[in-house]
């Protein structure tokens, strides 16, 4: 499930449905965290029957997802300055208030029980999980500037202490524990380690998402991780 | 050989004020004297789904199976917002359509953190309530009840909806209240939730439902003698033992 912007190339999902012979379904959507994810999950377990693999490519921890009958999912960024192009702008006050709530601790937890949850709904179906984007790096520019030390020491001990950390299944999360600190990675880290300054690889100077070629790239790392689980 | 536990996860409804030695025996303190069973009680007061289910997966990780007896969930709100700090620090926040009073409930503005301006602090709460809608927060309660159920597969639960789901000033015009209730019907959950184990569902009077506060009044309609007084609806001593007898029996007709 990865963002799917009007850009006219093949995404990670397609390339590996092609490579592996499957049928693809993308639900990606672009700008949505990961309580989406984990609701498109839910809908995708009670509906499909014929399932070869589910990749989840969980999205940045701070974004609150939420939705309505009339214009389906939106979603909220309170660690961006987005005020825009987001439905209820709010002025940065009122954005660090939301901060105060929406908080690092907070959010690590939330995601980590994601984790959990997908990990237990697909107990029965084949499955792959990797950290798309950084979880938290907009999150600590916007939180952190000053003291990125203390940030990291917060996530790191919220992660590891968490009873839900040695509950993931490290062979079904590529990258897992994802955080560089801790031995983890992220699919920006695999496209920052191939080209650190990424030119080569992202769309535009302007727009940071993976081109065609970072694409493939992110298809080939899943695809080897699939070898190795199911083949 | 010790007994078994009796977990019970909720609002105040659940633990009354969240104090360290509850005012009154409380439901889970009278079941589980009822079911012979020792008395976990995880609830706490002003709390809503996100605490609860946070709590259902840490009790699934850090208790065995075989000393879990029974867990009973209360489910609270679904439009209240639960945030967590370090050290269990559990914050709230509860977006209304506020300000003002609406059928006789008065409704403020959320107070949020650092906002100390009045009209900044309705401006958000009323952008929090519109994102916190009524359909968003009937999504994401039903995904909490089925992947509580999910979770518990193996260990003898309940669940029971404790105070009034949404607020319903929201629907001012009948149509948006349908479109709401549709949405519930017609979530492809609705049908995977196990009515047995959920006692009162599908939990919404219209569709044949009910919560504990419907319970309640149907009994004391008034409101004077199961409720703590007339500015605090919580269940008194006496509103708390209906309370467990109706888990009671659900427990019996499905357990023993």
């Amino acid at each position: 499930m990865s963002p799917d912007f009007d850009h006219n190339f093949p995404r990670w999902p397609q390339h590996l449905a092609d490579k592996l012979d499957m049928e693809c379904v993308n639900l990606g959507a672009a700008g949505q965290g990961n309580e989406y994810i984990l609701s498109k999950l839910i809908d995708t377990v009670l509906t499909e029957k014929n399932i070869g693999l589910v990749v989840l490519m969980w999205s940045e921890w701070t974004r609150q997802d939420f939705q309505d009958p009339a214009n389906g999912w939106y979603s909220f960024h309170p660690h961006r300055d987005n005020s825009e192009t987001e439905k209820y702008p709010i002025d940065s006050k009122s954005r660090n208030s939301i901060l105060q709530y929406n908080n690092t601790y907070d959010v690590t937890m939330k995601s980590l029980r994601h984790f959990l949850i997908a990990q237990m709904l697909l107990k029965d179906i084949p499955y792959l999980m990797i950290q798309g984007t950084s979880p938290l790096g907009r999150h600590c520019r916007a939180v952190y500037a000053k003291n990125r030390r203390a940030f990291f020491k917060l996530v790191i001990n919220a992660m590891i202490d968490s009873k839900i950390f040695n509950e993931i299944n490290p062979d079904q999360f590529i990258g897992w524990p994802i955080l560089k600190q801790i031995g983890g990675y992220t699919v920006g880290d695999i496209l920052n380690k191939i080209y650190p300054e990424r030119n080569q690889l992202k769309i535009s100077a302007e727009d940071h998402h993976p081109n065609a070629e970072g694409h493939k790239i992110m298809s080939q790392e899943i695809y080897n991780a699939y070898e190795k689980v199911y083949l | 050989m010790s007994r078994k536990k009796l977990i019970a996860i909720g609002c105040s409804f659940t633990r009354y004020r969240g104090q360290g030695i509850d005012d009154i025996p409380v439901w889970p303190t009278l079941l589980s004297e009822k079911l012979d069973m020792e008395c976990v009680n995880l609830g706490r007061a002003g709390m809503g789904n996100e605490y609860i289910s946070a709590k259902l997966i840490d009790t699934i990780l850090s208790e065995k199976k075989e000393d879990i007896g029974l867990v009973v969930l209360m489910w609270s709100g679904w439009q209240r917002m639960d945030f967590e700090d370090t050290n269990d620090n559990w914050v709230k926040l509860r977006p209304s359509p506020g300000p003002g009073t609406r059928n006789g409930i008065l409704y403020k503005p959320e107070a949020f953190l650092n906002i100390q301006n009045y009209k900044t602090m309705i401006m958000l709460n009323n952008i929090m309530l519109k994102c916190n809608n009524a359909h968003n927060a009937t999504m994401k309660s039903l995904r909490h009840f089925l992947i509580a159920q999910k979770l518990l597969e193996d260990i003898p639960y309940l669940m029971v909806q404790g105070i009034g789901p949404v607020y319903l000033d929201e629907f001012i015009e009948r149509k948006s209240k349908h479109i709401w209730l549709q949405s519930f019907l017609n979530s492809k959950i609705f049908d995977e939730i196990d009515e047995k184990k959920f006692i009162g569902w599908p939990i919404l009077k219209p569709i044949g439902g009910y919560t504990i506060n419907n319970m309640l009044d149907k009994i004391d309609p008034e409101q004077k003698e199961l409720r703590m007084s007339d500015k605090d609806t919580h269940p008194n001593a006496e509103g708390h033992k209906i309370i467990s007898q109706e888990i009671y029996n659900a427990y019996e007709k499905i357990y023993t």
